[in-house]
């Protein structure tokens, strides 16, 4: 009897299949998909857009260019910060009506955004960080463009110098490599660090946490997706070290906060918790954006409250006058506690090579 | 539609009586009542009310038969609606003061020192330190509670216990080592002894 | 780079390696060098060699893929975050390191052993584990739930019971097949008039649809917005190029 359900359900399922064959295919599916999102909208959202269309259209070629080039980042960003999702979150925010599900999918986006910003201001070197914040707004976008491109170009011929020596490819190779069109490095410089990655698994056993299987498969994903799946898989590595491990056991020096790698793990900790959380975010799917915001910014403090007491990152007396500061203000501490772990180190200027 | 989960007794049981197999409810109560008990137990302490609240497990159980779908197995599914009903009641008993004096308000470290179990100098009669163990556990704070003992007691693996939770398993795993660290702390006294 | 950061890294090396060596170098050393070099503990997380190594008691070894591959970064200047790690290869033999080294920086990286201590916690967990459960607790939740019970099969809907939903999913097939096969259906708009822009509409525009919903944040111009929306692959390469010790310009 409990077949019955799923036989019917296939045979529902190749009836839709034969009709919508039986139409032939569209030559412009998304057209269509546009066009019934257009008719989705309100007439006064309409109008934005057709706004918003005068201002595109009146924008050099370059310009527009920079901005379809976004727009895919952007939707490629919505997509990993559903993926980053736990499943039963996931569908937990997929079976949300809209307008909750849009407002809950643009709020992850703005979180993925800002994790994303953190890494990347730790990867420039800080005076082109502080360059940048300094820049006029209407400056920046422009400097960061220029400042892109050029380090591009610099970062691809070291690195295919590097990766092509570690691989052992031939000399002349390696020339060939760095004279390809600019546009063509970042990608053949992450297809060199796969390999040269496979070739480490093989020759020094997997990375800590990975199964054959595992493993074999994060190789086979394109180069972007498998760094990406990597460093998610080393972070929650680290994390769970700092959650289950050092300096956990026992009763902890009252006073002066733990020293060493004892309190690393706890910074670490507390930058996961000052992070905040998209169960949160769900759960309070049905508030308005604002009390929304309130209210995840409150539990993300509370959450990084608890970890600077059980963890004792600072003396009581500091944890008491924490407690009194306002939202921005205690963001502030808590990011120049943790700066430690968002600065990387780099050699000195001698030893780079 | 096939599930992975059919081949779990309860979920058998829950199609059965779905499709109007009322026997097949009596089967569920006798299998899981005793389950549910014991958690509610762990959880809450030897309160009065531990068997209505079984019931009222069970209650939601009937309530949501139409609609129920397996996403988990069974017990899990149970696992959940105790863990709901069990917040509401240390909601309605108050006993969430208890937790959030330990945990947020004041200073954290200080109400830890005085949480701590003193043990007595006498050898220990085995009630005391089940006493003191319960006692322990009834401190920590709800979600750890919960976490710890569905590892601990019912060996759920993480990713059962985030559904129980209605959270990630990393923030189970979270869980867990603070409320070990927490209990750690509570229990010293026992722990130091057998150092000595 | 210090002679205590050389001497560590020798030190560990010949813990990787196994090696026996001279008993002078104490816990305290290896412990108030790690709590003051930033470099070494970096070395030591990214590999996260110390988890395996405190995760190795009471034998004090790594596993032995996890030896070579550390050790194969020590001497090609590879782990994660130090590139510079070529000075290390500038070992000070005369260095001397104890060959119970994994308990020695047990000792001093830990005020107690954590796994012998998490086994006394789950001595203690396991005393509390008993409940005393009624013998007849089931016989009287089921007695309680009785009239609940009576009370909702006789509310069942009858679109719950089985044969209905049977007889209305084959209806509803019957209906999607003639929906398919049917030559004309009237009232549904063709695919073909979809894939058209509607009249007064730009159809250019609507391609751009993705690109115009987003136009306030494509437009914005803050650090963090112009950091993440650069191209995944070029995040990827200026990370890699940061812990690679590529120029910064």
């Amino acid at each position: 009897m409990k077949h019955a359900h799923a036989l019917l359900l296939v045979l529902a399922v190749l009836s839709l299949c034969v009709a919508s064959r039986s139409q032939g295919a569209s030559q412009s599916d998304a057209l269509a998909d546009a066009r019934r999102r257009w008719e989705a909208l309100a007439p006064d959202e309409q109008a934005r857009m057709k706004t918003r269309w005068e201002h595109y259209k009146s924008l050099p070629e370059g310009e527009q260019r920079e901005l379809r080039a976004r727009a895919q980042v952007v939707l490629d960003l919505r997509q990993r910060a559903a993926r980053r999702l736990p499943v039963p979150l996931r569908e937990r925010v997929q079976q949300l009506p809209e307008p909750q599900r849009g407002q809950i999918h643009s709020e992850l986006l703005e979180l993925e955004m800002a994790r994303i910003g953190a890494r990347m201001r730790a990867v420039l070197p800080p005076e082109v960080v502080q360059e940048l914040e300094q820049a006029r707004p209407d400056e920046r976008a422009k400097f960061f463009a220029d400042y892109q491109v050029k380090q591009r170009v610099r970062v691809t011929r070291y690195m295919i110098e590097r990766l092509g020596k570690r691989l052992g490819l031939a000399p002349e190779e390696i020339e060939r490599l760095k004279k390809e069109p600019e546009a063509q490095g970042a990608a053949r410089v992450l297809e060199l660090r796969q390999r040269l990655t496979q070739e480490e698994g093989r020759e020094f056993g997997l990375p800590p946490g990975l199964t054959q299987e595992k493993w074999q498969s994060l190789l086979a994903l394109p180069p972007e997706e498998f760094f990406e799946r990597l460093a998610d898989h080393v972070r929650d590595r680290q994390l769970a070290g700092a959650e289950a491990g050092i300096g956990s056991g026992g009763a902890r020096p009252a006073g002066d906060s733990a020293q060493g790698l004892p309190r690393l793990r706890a910074l670490r900790r507390l930058q996961e918790a000052s992070q905040a959380d998209p169960a949160d975010l769900v759960e309070l799917a049905y508030e308005s954006p604002q009390a929304r915001r309130e209210e995840v910014a409150e539990r993300t403090r509370e959450r990084c409250l608890r970890i600077l007491s059980e963890d004792q990152l600072i003396s009581g007396d500091e944890l008491e006058r924490w407690r009194s500061l306002n939202g921005p203000a205690f963001a502030g501490q808590v990011e120049k506690l943790i700066a430690p772990l968002l600065t990387r180190w780099r050699p000195p200027a001698d030893e780079k090579r | 539609m096939r599930t992975d989960f059919d081949d779990d007794p309860g979920v058998q049981w829950m199609r059965a009586w779905q499709a109007g197999d009322e026997s097949a409810f009596d089967a569920l109560v006798e299998a899981y009542s005793g389950q549910v008990y014991s958690l509610l137990t762990r959880f809450l302490g030897p309160r009065a009310n531990r068997e209505d609240l079984v019931q009222e497990v069970f209650l939601r159980v009937i309530r949501a038969r139409e609609r129920y779908e397996p996403t988990a197995r069974f017990a899990t599914y149970l696992f959940r609606i105790a863990y709901n009903i069990a917040i509401n009641e240390t909601q309605r008993a108050g006993a969430r003061e208890a937790g959030r004096v330990e945990f947020g308000e004041g200073s954290a470290v200080s109400n830890l020192e005085d949480a701590r179990v003193q043990r007595p100098a006498a050898a220990l009669e085995q009630g005391d330190v089940v006493r003191d163990v319960r006692a322990a556990l009834a401190r920590l704070p709800e979600n750890q509670r919960m976490a710890l003992l569905l590892a601990k007691f019912e060996d759920l693996p993480y990713s059962e216990i985030a559904e129980v939770l209605g959270s990630s398993e990393k923030a189970v795993k979270s869980l867990i080592h603070r409320a070990r660290e927490n209990l750690r702390t509570h229990l010293s006294a026992y722990l130091e002894e057998e150092d000595a | 780079m210090n002679p205590g950061c050389r001497a560590f890294r020798r030190s560990l090396e010949q813990l990787l390696e196994d090696a026996r060596g001279p008993q002078e170098w104490t816990s305290l050393s290896w412990h108030e060098h790690l709590l003051g070099c930033r470099d070494c503990r970096a070395l030591l997380e990214a590999e996260e060699a110390l988890e395996l190594l405190l995760a190795s008691l009471p034998a004090p070894s790594l596993p032995p893929r996890l030896a070579r591959r550390v050790l194969a970064r020590l001497r090609r200047g590879e782990a994660t975050r130090e590139a510079a790690l070529d000075r290390l290869l500038e070992l000070d033999p005369a260095a001397p390191a104890p060959s119970d080294l994994a308990r020695v920086v047990l000792a001093g990286l830990e005020s107690e052993r954590a796994q012998p201590a998490e086994a006394r916690l789950d001595a203690l967990l396991e005393r509390a584990r008993a409940v005393d459960v009624p013998g007849d607790l089931p016989r009287r939740v089921l007695a309680q739930l009785a009239p609940e019970r009576t009370l909702v099969r006789r509310r069942r809907p009858i679109l719950a019971r089985r044969p209905v939903q049977l007889a209305l999913a084959a209806g509803l097939l019957a209906l999607l097949a003639a929906w398919a096969f049917w030559p004309h259906r009237a009232g549904l708009r063709p695919e073909r008039e979809l894939a058209q822009a509607p009249p007064g509409v730009d159809a250019r525009m609507l391609e751009q649809l993705d690109l115009l919903e987003q136009w306030d944040l494509l437009r914005r111009n803050d650090l963090d917005s112009l950091l993440s929306t650069l191209p995944q692959a070029d995040q990827l390469l200026f990370e890699m190029g940061s812990e690679e010790g590529a120029p910064g310009g």
